[in-house]
């Protein structure tokens, strides 16, 4: 009995401390963040004439106060529509390092790229190294809330982020905003102009689905299976779901919001005329979805109008996500969209 | 009809308990095992009853024990074990029902109204009709060894081995045992007249409810004779090396 | 003997087995009326099709999704139940369940190996998995048995327990050596060592019924055996039970059951353990009762089960094995207790 006393006490002492010295620690740490602030208040007020701080009256896509570089010659893009658009405002030579992403689809057109970095934790000392003027980083990044760039943030690098953009209002500002940042605001607007009448192309055409023969349209972005029964899709608020507005097509689940996951019973209740498999990572989901134990009564089913669509194409928030909706459109209104082969270049030098 | 046992030796494991047994028992016989712990009793229960392995014979009516099917042997021999270990509360209607097992003419052992009255017959006889409802786990140490009782002569065999059935018994109920043992032997349950063979360590229930005695040392068998022979002092005292007649009161004749 | 009473608690039995039945298949994110539930189910056995005013989807999810889905759990759950209670008999110990035979985890090295391996079954690609797991099943028990008898020829009950805990252990070492070695397997392995109903269809039911069927009839007809067996494989030997044979016998209909049940949903716990006692609790030890009510016990409340892993925080399902623990043990606990209290 003594013996277990004893152990208990002891315990309790030992538990009494670790909570002390914890306390002690959270004290020292809001100390020094303390003393940080004021250290950076203070370089504030002693080096306003500092560029740095002078400049600093543009705000990022995340709102953030960025300082723009007196020239931008070397860049480093984190997200790979981002790079796209960088390519496609005439930087392609001056890209640098991009994520891996990125790497994999436009390789060949960054001649002058070092290196490569992962999405998810960047190697940010590497990208210090480079010397970038620029680094874009994309919402994709950040996860929990916390950059993984602090370091190139507080290393004096000019990091300008770009959250994923939910409408497509917000991806016109994006690239008008990465045209900004880098000098190239005129060809940002083409891209930009390209895009919106490249929509209202469609959009008219669109008009022209009778009424009465609007589809129901589900977006999958897995194919479900005994281990992963969750499908994930879209709802409102989501840029793809403007993109179903655009084509005329009804969002199966448009009365939810957000990105979501349903169940497969939810998705046979929803009965879509027409599946979109937005999953390039898996080669003949359109197959593997067609096959599926208990989705013979489904009318995309019934009817083989199961697509698989090029995820990038439409999940980059780009200018690109207009082709993106051609290419819903062609699957769902093949009557109205087969003789609509129009591109993004045609239609900006059309423009 | 008999049981012959020769030159058998019996193992647990790869210690040799029984010795070269030799033992002949007929129909219709009381036969008493006597013996101090350990010396291989209990064994020669089980291996005569066809439980335990044995080498040499154990024949029954000229068959060998060991090669007939259980429930055949069951059919011939029922078994008292000396442990009866309750994990299940079974009623004991149930329990003494389950007796009738191997003598049950239904060939996967289903029950048919002739068990049920014999169970029946069995629980009056045991005087555990009325407890026919309770659950084992409910009966006292001495109830519950009426109803395994009730149970083995529900087994309707001619040759009944009880281990020890005196355990956990008051004086009254002992003295009501062995002229339950002595009624079944005088009845008639079947062609062959009904045996018993029992281990007692109660010298008197012994004498009461057996004829013959069979007295064990260290695995052989050192006396085969009348019981009153068997159970002088000068036998006790060889087989326990312990003054037995001194121990118990003078006036009680052993 | 209280016939009636028995008979009336056999029939609330049946009928509120039913009814949980019921509500498993009605219950999920899509809602049916009960008319068109019974609608559809009569619909196919007539042959006559999906009744008219019903949409044809509803027709696919309670038809081709829930139902199979429900019965497949009813069955696997009635499945380990009667295995479970015809283990307790043998070993005598209320507490044992084929999971002390390592017919489980046994079952999961097959399927582990089948994962990372590869390999697959020439003809019925489909089936490898559940093949392999009721082999491993077997083959873990046939060597838990053998390793028991050259210890002792007469298989006592606490070399069996002991063996079948090592082998488990042993086999669960295995089981995560294999999982180390493959990463890109392991959700499936987790997922599948926890257990999930998930996408079981018809095929699965095609295959369990009969098996349930046969393994049923099997032990009910040994079910005086068992009753026997039960009181120790001493006085079962005495009262005419040949001990060794029996148990071999229902072992191997204890290790079919279980292992096809493991391989079709993964490893499950608690419910073999949990049935066959409380149905004892209620109706008594012996086994031609406690057998069908171990069955339908166990079903309902693995098809209860099943719901909760669908439904509590749909879309996403959690591991039925991870309900059957949570909900199971407690109320194991509590019935452990409660009569370790009475018998004092």
């Amino acid at each position: 009995m003594k013996k277990i006393l004893a152990i208990i006490v002891a315990l309790a002492t030992t538990m009494a401390f670790a909570t002390a010295c914890n306390e002690k620690t959270e004290v020292s740490d809001t100390t020094a963040s303390e003393v940080e602030t004021s250290d950076t208040e203070a370089s504030e007020d002693t080096e306003a004439t500092e560029p740095s701080t002078a400049e600093s009256d543009m705000l990022d896509r995340a709102g953030n106060g960025i300082v723009l570089p007196e020239k931008v010659d070397r860049i480093v893009s984190m997200a790979p529509s981002t790079t796209q658009v960088l390519i496609e405002i005439g930087l392609a030579d001056k890209i640098i390092g991009a994520d891996t992403n990125s790497t994999a689809s436009y390789d060949t057109q960054l001649p002058s790229l070092v290196a490569g970095f992962d999405m998810m934790s960047p190697d940010c000392e590497l990208i210090a190294s480079l010397e970038p003027d620029i680094v874009f980083t994309s919402g994709m990044s950040s996860v929990g809330g916390t950059s993984p760039f602090q370091s190139l943030i507080d290393s004096g690098i000019c990091v300008a982020d770009i959250p994923s953009s939910a409408s497509i209002a917000d991806i016109a500002e994006d690239i008008r905003f990465i045209g900004i940042v880098t000098g190239k605001e005129s060809e940002a607007e083409d891209l930009v102009e390209a895009m919106t009448l490249y929509i209202s192309a469609v959009e008219d055409i669109a008009k022209t689905v009778p009424e009465g023969e609007t589809k129901t349209v589900l977006l999958m972005m897995n194919v479900p299976s005994a281990e992963y029964p969750t499908i994930y899709t879209v709802g409102t608020g989501t840029y793809m779901d403007e993109m179903f507005g655009i084509i005329g097509a009804k969002n199966a689940f448009g009365d939810q919001e957000g990105w979501l996951a349903i169940s497969i019973e939810e998705a046979l209740a929803a009965d879509p005329d027409v599946i979109l498999m937005d999953c390039n990572w898996m080669p003949g989901a359109d197959e593997a979805v067609k096959a599926l134990e208990g989705w013979e009564n489904v009318k995309a089913v019934k009817n083989g109008d199961v697509y698989q669509i090029d995820e990038d194409l439409c999940s980059r928030p780009n200018h690109h996500v207009a082709e993106a909706c051609a290419e819903w459109a062609r699957c769902i209104y093949p009557d109205q969209f087969n003789e609509f082969n129009m591109t993004l270049e045609l239609m900006a030098e059309a423009a | 009809m008999k049981i012959e046992v020769k030159n058998m030796t019996a193992y647990y494991g790869r210690t040799e308990i029984l010795h070269d047994i030799n033992l002949e028992i007929n129909a219709g016989e009381k036969v008493f095992i006597g013996g101090s712990n350990g010396s291989g009793k209990t064994t020669l229960l089980r291996v005569i009853s066809g439980i335990i392995p044995h080498k040499g014979e154990v024949l029954v009516d000229g068959k060998e024990i060991s090669s007939m099917k259980r429930r055949d042997a069951a059919k011939l021999i029922s078994l008292m074990p000396q442990t009866s270990d309750i994990y299940f509360p079974y009623t004991v209607y149930e329990t003494v029902l389950l007796g009738t097992y191997a003598s049950s003419g239904s060939a996967l052992g289903g029950i048919n109204a002739k068990d049920i009255e014999y169970a029946v017959k069995c629980m009056e006889d045991c005087g555990v009709l009325e407890l026919k409802e309770k659950h084992l786990d409910e009966l006292s140490g001495g109830q519950l060894q009426r109803v395994l009782l009730a149970r083995t002569f529900a087994q309707r065999s001619p040759f009944l081995f009880l281990d020890e059935p005196g355990n956990n018994l008051d004086i009254k109920y002992r003295a009501e045992l062995c002229d339950k043992l002595n009624n079944w032997a005088e009845e008639k349950t079947s062609d062959i007249p009904n045996s018993l063979v029992c281990v007692f360590h109660d010298l008197e229930q012994a004498r009461r409810c057996c004829t013959r005695a069979v007295m064990m040392k260290e695995g052989r068998i050192i006396y085969d004779g009348d019981i009153s022979n068997g159970t002088t002092p000068e036998m006790l005292l060889k087989i326990y090396d312990f003054d037995v007649a001194s121990y118990i009161d003078n006036k009680n004749p052993l | 003997m209280n016939k009636k009473g028995t008979g009336l608690k056999i029939a609330i039995s049946a009928v509120l087995c039913l009814f949980i039945l019921v509500v498993c298949i009605r219950a999920g994110s899509v809602y049916i009326s009960l008319k068109d539930l019974f609608g559809i189910i009569g619909g196919h056995i007539t042959g006559k099709g999906t009744p008219e005013g019903v949409a044809p989807m509803m027709d696919s999810i309670f038809w081709t999704i829930r139902m199979p889905r429900a019965l497949c759990a009813f069955m696997v759950g009635g499945a380990l139940s009667i295995s479970g209670a015809c283990m307790q008999a043998l070993l005598q110990n209320p507490l044992a369940s084929s999971y002390t035979l390592g017919v489980s985890s046994g079952a999961s090295v097959g399927a582990a190996l089948v994962l990372v391996t590869g390999i697959t079954l020439p003809f019925f690609p489909n089936f490898t998995l559940p093949f392999a797991g009721f082999v491993f099943g077997l083959l873990t028990v046939t060597c838990a048995i053998l390793l028991a008898r050259a210890i002792d020829r007469s298989i006592s009950n606490t070399t069996v327990v002991l063996i079948g805990m090592v082998l488990s252990l042993f086999v669960n070492g295995v089981l995560n050596l294999l999982s180390t070695f493959d990463d890109a397997h392991s959700k499936q392995l987790y997922l599948w060592m926890m257990g999930s109903f998930s996408a079981r269809g018809w095929k699965h039911c095609a295959i369990l019924f009969p098996v349930c069927i046969v393994c049923f009839i099997g032990l009910m007809l040994m079910s005086r055996k068992m009753d026997i067996m039960s009181f120790g494989d001493l006085q079962a030997q005495a009262m005419g039970v040949d001990a060794k044979k029996t148990k071999i016998v229902s072992i191997l209909i204890c290790a079919l059951l279980t292992g096809i049940s493991v391989a079709f949903t993964g490893v499950i716990g608690f419910v073999d353990l949990a049935a066959p006692h409380v149905v004892r609790k209620l109706f008594g030890p012996t086994h031609k009762l406690v057998l069908p009510m171990s069955f339908i016990y166990g079903g309902a409340f693995m098809a209860l089960c099943d719901l909760i892993s669908r439904t509590l925080l749909s879309p996403r399902e959690i591991p039925v094995g991870a309900v059957t623990a949570l909900i199971g043990a407690p109320f194991f606990a509590y019935v452990f207790f409660a009569s370790r209290r009475k018998n004092r």
